[in-house]
């Protein structure tokens, strides 16, 4: 082509190399980051149990000064309307805590051997919790209590202590079929109750009995007039956000175990992968830049080839032609490299992350891919409009 | 276009200098299709100026020039470059070629945009101004006057209401000028042009309708 004879005068084979690599760095980078963080969000966000956590159990503080008084651990209605209110709280409750001495048992008649401790429940709302045993009711005629254990408990009792003092470990199925003589004691009432645990709990970490239960017994047992409530539930949004992280320790609150260090996890995650993807950015930034400046060059060396061109009838968009079709081929390339490359070490890292059970989704992928081809269509267009831009500067009469 | 006209045309930098009189500068001048002009001049009072104006390259001028009735100041760049692929034929006195493509390729690079000439007529163009032989040279290789002939080629491979020529023919022997005017000549009288010539006061063989002293 005798145009192209003509322009490809004075193009800088290192600078379109320089340019090309750079970009390829700064997008692989760029996807990579992207890609990998949508291989690792789905532990945070999804319903994986990993970090399953969209409920947070919140205490105060235990220092020295609350723990002389025990009513400073406990909220006041100001504080739980405040919480309510955060914009990450869909949904907050309270345990409600037993006011009346628990004393448990297990009947002597039976062939078990004996076994008693004085104990403590707690209450939360039965939309809160993430078992619903059959036998979770409670009625005042049947006399029996439903008891849901965490199943950290057991675990405690299996892995710790029984195996250090030679006893038997009990599934949780056995554990079920242990029946518990409960007596309650207070306001001058004791009465004895049947009782079993009917199911273990991930979430909340407390000796749980039905709501309506605890309010029927700390009316008729409660030595309180009102139960102080020192331990908060509450649904959230997004479990990762930071705010919840950033507001509870403003509050001097607790949020217990590890469920609040994943929201950290999470920003952690999410700042790692924007300073990746800044990097990544600023390097395509700088490619880009190199570029344009390659383009101004070209342009203020071609100048008088363009104008004799011109001059014999050529038009601008003619000109500019074969420096669209060398840009968008560089820029096709280096799509197609990136890819490849992206893929590439998605592979290599996927095996090492199958152990987290991170499966390599399609959709993703094509999410990446989509990404990838927005980025170059958005650099190709700004190459052109600079070329174009560029050579329509060139006017011919030039104007005074 | 019919008519090529200027109407109190000057030079911007002879406005405050002042300049000795002119058959065209200030005048109100008219050059029509068909016939054949010649502008005289001494060096340094504007012919290549003139030729430039008219082709649309510069606009340092005051007063207007029209081709018909239409300021040439009110084109706009694509009707510009209509003009230079179907109106206005150029020989530009530095000629303008790209010296590092080949002889056909100068010619092929206008010919491909106006479609005018066959490959035969450029071929017999070539043959008889004795430059076949070097169609595949680059243009850097050839003397100054081949690269005459070359850029005459060029220009005649475009339909032109007229053609303009400035000081075209500088470095020729008078057999070549006989001949390449006679070839000019021919197309002319084809096409049913009119033909600006400028010149430091050689009167070249055509036979000019007037002949102007700038």
């Amino acid at each position: 082509m005798l145009l192209w004879k003509l322009l490809r005068k004075n193009i800088s084979i290192p600078q379109l190399t320089g340019y090309g690599v750079a970009t390829l760095l700064g997008m692989s980078i760029v996807l990579l980051a992207i890609r990998f963080y949508t291989d690792v969000r789905p532990l945070f966000t999804s319903d994986s149990s990993l970090f399953k956590a969209d409920f947070i159990v919140l205490s105060k503080k235990i220092s020295l000064l609350n723990a002389v008084r025990s009513d400073k651990s406990a909220f006041t209605d100001k504080e739980i309307e405040d919480i309510r209110k955060q914009h990450f709280v869909n949904e907050l409750s309270y345990f409600t805590p037993s006011s009346y001495q628990v004393y448990a048992y297990i009947d002597p008649t039976s062939n078990i051997p004996g076994f008693s401790t004085y104990m403590f429940f707690e209450s939360v709302p039965d939309n809160l919790l993430d078992v619903q045993p059959k036998d979770w009711k409670w009625n005042e005629e049947s006399r029996f209590i439903p008891i849901i254990l965490p199943r950290s408990y057991l675990n405690l009792y299996n892995f710790g202590f029984a195996q250090s003092q030679g006893l038997p470990q009990i599934s949780e199925g056995i554990i079920s079929n242990f029946t518990l003589q409960v007596r309650l004691t207070g306001k001058g009432n004791r009465e004895t109750f049947t009782s079993r645990i009917v199911g273990f709990t991930d979430r909340i970490n407390t000796i749980l009995v039905p709501d309506e239960f605890m309010r029927w017994a700390n009316d008729r047992f409660g030595n309180a007039a009102k139960p102080k409530i020192s331990r908060l539930i509450a649904e959230v949004k997004n479990p990762t956000d930071p705010a919840i992280a950033e507001y509870f320790a403003a509050k001097n609150l607790e949020i217990n175990d590890d469920k609040g260090e994943q929201g950290k996890l999470s920003y952690f995650l999410k700042i790692l992968v924007l300073s990746v993807s800044a990097v990544g950015l600023v390097i395509m930034v700088l490619a880009i830049a190199l570029m344009l400046i390659s383009i101004n060059l070209l342009v203020y060396k071609n100048q008088k080839t363009f104008e004799n061109l011109m001059l014999q009838g050529y038009r601008r968009q003619q000109l500019a032609k074969p420096y669209y079709l060398l840009t968008i081929s560089i820029n096709v390339i280096v799509l197609v490299l990136s890819l490849l490359i992206m893929v590439f070490v998605h592979n290599a890292y996927l095996s090492q992350l199958s152990v987290l059970k991170i499966t390599a989704e399609n959709s993703d992928t094509w999410t990446v891919i989509g990404l990838a081809v927005i980025f170059n269509i958005l650099i190709t267009g700004l190459n052109c409009a600079w070329i174009n831009h560029k050579i329509r500067s060139i006017q011919i009469p030039k104007r005074r | 276009m019919n008519t090529l006209s200027l109407k109190h045309t000057l030079p911007v930098i002879f406005f405050e200098a002042g300049m000795p009189a002119s058959e065209i500068w200030l005048k109100e001048v008219g050059f029509i299709k068909g016939r054949l002009y010649l502008i005289t001049a001494a060096s340094g009072v504007g012919k290549s100026s003139l030729l430039n104006y008219i082709f649309g390259e510069r606009t340092d001028y005051t007063g207007d020039i029209f081709f018909d009735d239409r300021n040439i100041n009110t084109l706009r760049p694509s009707e510009w470059l209509d003009i230079r692929q179907r109106r206005l034929g150029f020989i530009f006195q530095g000629l303008r070629l790209f010296t590092d493509l080949t002889v056909k390729e100068n010619i092929d690079l206008k010919n491909r945009l106006t479609g005018f000439k066959s490959k035969t007529e450029i071929n017999d163009l070539l043959e008889q101004t004795d430059i076949a032989d070097k169609a595949g040279t680059k243009i850097r290789f050839l003397s100054f006057g081949q690269q005459q002939r070359v850029a005459i080629i060029r220009a005649l491979c475009q339909p032109f209401d007229f053609l303009l020529m400035d000081e075209p023919f500088s470095h020729l022997d008078e057999q070549n000028v006989a001949l390449l005017s006679s070839i000019i000549t021919a197309e002319l009288q084809r096409q049913g042009s009119g033909l600006l010539i400028t010149s430091l006061g050689t009167q070249y063989p055509f036979n000019y309708h007037s002949i102007l002293k700038l």
